[in-house]
């Protein structure tokens, strides 16, 4: 930041901020395990679009919990060609960041992604202007949101696409491992950080605030109003997960390593599991808990209690390769800890997913037998700066094959490997190297979103002038 | 052993349309066209074409840069051009004065290309002496290495780590006889340090006696030089991500004006040339002032040789750089961890964000940082990797493990050496 411009912005929300925040950014509402993702593409009458935003924004919850509605949660993403379908100036939506513009599907060979036109969702021919998220706390109520959100955007015209419904698997996802364990810490009014998560700058996740760069992140404006302030990025993945691939490949791994001992290859296959997750089911880590699952350090105050250099630096606990010590480096991304924690603070989302699709049997998942039905993730995750965030997390830690000194290994379970990439298990006195690793988790569409707050949802649906 | 040497020709664009159609075809399929293969170049590790054009002022000749890394002296490696690859005339014969005889007088066209060749007043390279022979042998050594492990480890992890370490050698020559697995020592840094420091005092000294005047001169110019506010995330031009966030490696040629004067002029050759020294005595672990991610990269100084009076030329930096991952994760690398030092090069140049004392702020303003980079990037024509899969990293890694593969090694190292595989 420029010496002269050291940055009045506030270090973090108000009280008064937090009725102008959509809630999703301080809360995942664990307590309404229903979610649906309402995508559409508005209608061509952006007096229509508006009345409709100004309607949906009255039901939007904000982060003041004083407002929290008895029934449920919406919340509202607009893409750029919401944006633009609601009439909003050229002008505005030129101030989004490069990559929101283009949209994911243009952003493939920066994720490593499958070509957008294997896509159920969001490619060229579906695009997606507006998500409506709905969480509510039983199926009944969700479905009369759903229906009561679908209307209002077909009374404005818009096409709206099936509703994607989430699948509530009590804080595991559908390999069996818990979930979303590790998210850091968004300060604001009467939040302290818990159980040694790290506070980010609010910048990083909010735009208004500083950054950890400590500087006032650019963001949209709109005449005199800041109407990115209060306002957030959000990434939607629908990730298909390939359970029985996942389960089946390492049961057959494991079953060669330890031939004429069933015992000894289920505990294996387990293990082998852990070493690529780098978490074991329960969620302990590994770098605490090397040999066995011990939900002891699964534990709030356990799980997030660790760093890789004191005693995990070259992986024979949590390989390199695995997939949280790639998505979180830590102390670990190289140079000293200090060196390593400025950069990885640079890099930090907060995530928001769901799970969708019934669970496999585990059985069947060993056995490698598919049930043909489609499950996997809801990625959701908000950042001040997708590129910063999301698409560099993806990009450079876990599908660059090059990651920190490997070869040819992405990660084995986000990186959109080929099936010819490998995952390199560090032991002594030799490795373990699990070759041709499967693609199990592969991306069927998604889109990138501005999610808005309050004061910027009433501007967008007023008359443009 | 040879040094990989830098080699920066550049030359005035006669017929810009049939040059594009030419670069066009090339880049299709760099490795299989009638025209440039940079493959049948077995010397050269990173190559690209550049359209340098002065668009939209359109004040100076546009120029075609070509840009080599390649191993040995630059004269036999545009010997060996002229002689492998003739059709490199369809490329220069769009240029001015390109010799009627092109590359088949091989003299006078050598002699044409190195009068065209500019100076890299900074070069760095993160595997100095590491010709690209070796880089592609010692990947297949260590390919090899890794599949005998996957193969015979459970055999293999029954004995002590020497055994291993000898068993893994007498196997590797049994399969690959045509690998070169010669042990070698560390190339020692000693006399390169003695030279340094010869060098270095007397220059240090120069520049300490002119310090003064020229601090007090340089805050005068970071306090009144014009800047530019930059007020919204990243823009860019579609075409610039043609050679950018692929898999592994990627490149950017960046083009900017140097402010006027002869002030920015001198500094920007200082810094450069105390770079280039670091880069040579210092930086010779495979990382540029904490960036491990640069396989090659060059500073070029393009003078104004117009005609002109001396405080309306434009002399220009070229950049060029060769590097892995993605365009964030690199701007990324320069923001958190070489901010000084590239700030102390580019702030001598248009449009930079405001300094401090020639090394502070600048660079660190990130957002504005990246901008200016995405303003001032221009977009390459053709752009050639010699070690598509190796991160700088691999190579690194992979010439270390053939060093020590057939090397007697004490219990520990050799157990370091194993956790490498």
């Amino acid at each position: 930041m420029a010496r002269e411009a050291l940055t009045h912005a506030p270090a973090e929300p108000r009280e008064a901020d937090l009725a102008d925040i959509q809630g999703m950014v301080y809360s995942g509402f664990a307590d309404h395990p229903y979610a649906a993702y309402v995508f559409a593409r508005l209608g061509t009458n952006p007096k229509l679009s508006r009345a409709w935003l100004a309607s949906v924004r009255t039901r939007v919850t904000s982060a003041a919990r004083e407002t929290y509605q008895p029934h449920g949660r919406v919340q509202v993403a607009l893409a750029p060609g919401g944006l633009r379908a609601l009439g909003v100036p050229d002008l505005v939506i030129d101030d989004l960041p490069q990559e929101a513009k283009l949209g994911m599907h243009e952003r493939t060979r920066t994720l490593g992604d499958p070509p957008a036109s294997t896509w159920e969702l969001g490619n060229e021919d579906t695009p997606l202007d507006v998500l409506v998220i709905i969480f509510a706390r039983d199926e009944a109520t969700r479905d009369q949101m759903i229906d009561r959100e679908r209307s209002a955007l077909e009374t404005a015209g818009a096409h709206v696409y099936p509703a994607e419904l989430s699948q509530d698997l009590g804080g595991r996802e559908h390999f069996g491992f818990a979930d979303g364990l590790s998210q850091p810490h968004l300060p604001g009014p009467h939040r302290e950080p818990r159980n040694g998560g790290t506070a980010v700058a609010t910048g990083e996740i909010l735009l208004g605030y500083k950054n950890a760069y400590n500087a006032l992140p650019h963001a949209p404006h709109w005449g005199d109003i800041d109407v990115g302030r209060n306002g957030t990025y959000l990434v939607f993945r629908k990730l298909a997960q390939d359970v029985a691939g996942f389960w089946g490949w390492l049961d057959k791994h494991a079953r060669d390593l330890a031939p004429r001992d069933p015992a000894a290859a289920a505990d294996l296959r387990e293990l082998l599991a852990a070493k690529l997750v780098g978490r074991w089911r329960s969620g302990a880590p590994l770098t605490l808990t090397p040999d066995r699952d011990d939900p002891g350090f699964a534990t709030p105050e356990m799980r997030n209690n660790f760093e890789f250099l004191p005693t995990d630096a070259d992986g024979m606990r949590c390989p390199i390769t695995s997939h949280v010590r790639r998505a979180n480096p830590r102390d670990a991304r190289g140079g000293s800890a200090q060196d390593s924690d400025d950069v990885v603070s640079r890099h930090r989302i907060l995530r928001r997913g769901r799970s969708y699709g019934a669970p496999l049997d585990d059985a069947a998942a060993r056995a490698g037998r598919d049930d043909g039905k489609p499950r996997g993730l809801y990625f959701i995750s908000l950042q001040a700066s997708i590129a910063r965030g999301f698409e560099f997390i993806q990009q450079t830690w876990l599908s660059a094959p090059g990651f920190h000194g490997l070869h040819a290994e992405p990660d084995p379970i986000m990186g959109n490997g080929d099936g010819s990439s490998h995952a390199t298990i560090p032991a002594q006195p030799l490795r373990l190297r699990l070759r041709n690793v499967p693609r199990v988790v592969t991306v069927r569409g998604g889109g990138y979103f501005f999610l808005p707050s309050l004061t910027a949802l009433e501007r967008f649906s007023a008359e443009p002038t | 052993m040879p040094a990989t040497q830098a080699l920066t020709i550049l030359a005035e664009i006669e017929n810009r349309a049939e040059l594009e159609k030419v670069l066009a075809a090339i880049a299709a399929d760099p490795d299989d066209n009638e025209l440039f293969r940079p493959r049948d170049l077995p010397a050269t590790h990173f190559t690209r074409f550049v359209i340098v054009s002065d668009e939209p002022r359109n004040e100076l000749p546009p120029l075609l840069a070509w840009e080599v890394n390649h191993d040995g002296d630059a004269t036999a490696y545009l010997a060996q051009v002229a002689r492998k690859v003739r059709s490199i005339d369809r490329v220069f014969e769009h240029c001015r004065d390109y010799p009627v005889a092109g590359a088949a007088d091989l003299d006078g066209w050598v002699a044409w290309m190195r009068a065209r060749n500019h100076h890299a007043t900074a070069f760095y390279t993160a595997y100095r002496g590491v010709p690209r022979s070796r880089v592609v042998n010692d990947g297949e050594v260590h390919d090899e290495i890794r599949n005998i492990i996957d193969r015979e480890r459970t055999k293999l992890a029954g004995y002590p780590a020497t055994e291993i370490q000898r068993r893994l050698a007498v196997e590797l020559h049994r399969r690959r006889p045509d690998l070169d697995i010669a042990a070698e020592d560390e190339p020692s840094w000693a006399l390169q340090w003695v030279l340094a420091i010869l060098i270095g005092i007397p220059v240090a000294i120069v520049l300490l006696l002119i310090l003064a005047p020229w601090a007090i001169l340089l805050r005068h110019h970071e306090k009144t030089e014009p800047t530019r506010r930059y007020h919204r995330p990243v823009h860019d031009l579609k075409d610039m991500r043609k050679f950018e966030d692929q898999v592994t490696q990627n490149q950017l040629t960046h083009l900017v004006d140097i402010k006027p004067g002869w002030f920015r002029l001198f500094t920007v050759w200082t810094v450069l040339t105390v770079i280039d020294g670091l880069a040579r005595f210092y930086f010779v672990n495979g990382a540029l002032g904490g960036i491990t991610s640069i396989h090659f990269a060059r500073w070029v100084i393009v003078r104004d040789r117009r005609r002109i009076p001396r405080k309306h030329k434009r002399h220009r930096l070229l950049f060029f750089s060769n590097y892995d991952g993605s365009w964030e994760s690199y701007l990324g690398e320069f923001v958190d961890r070489a901010s000084t030092g590239l700030t102390a090069v580019w702030s001598n140049t248009v449009h930079f964000p405001r300094s401090y004392f020639l090394l502070w702020d600048g660079a660190k303003d990130e957002e504005a940082f990246k901008q200016w980079t995405r303003d001032h990037q221009i977009a390459s024509q053709v752009w050639w990797t010699g070690v598509p899969k190796s991160t700088v990293q691999n190579v690194r890694d992979d010439v270390m493990i053939r060093r020590r593969l057939q090397r007697p090694l004490p219990d520990d190292e050799a157990m370091q050496w194993l956790e490498k595989l």
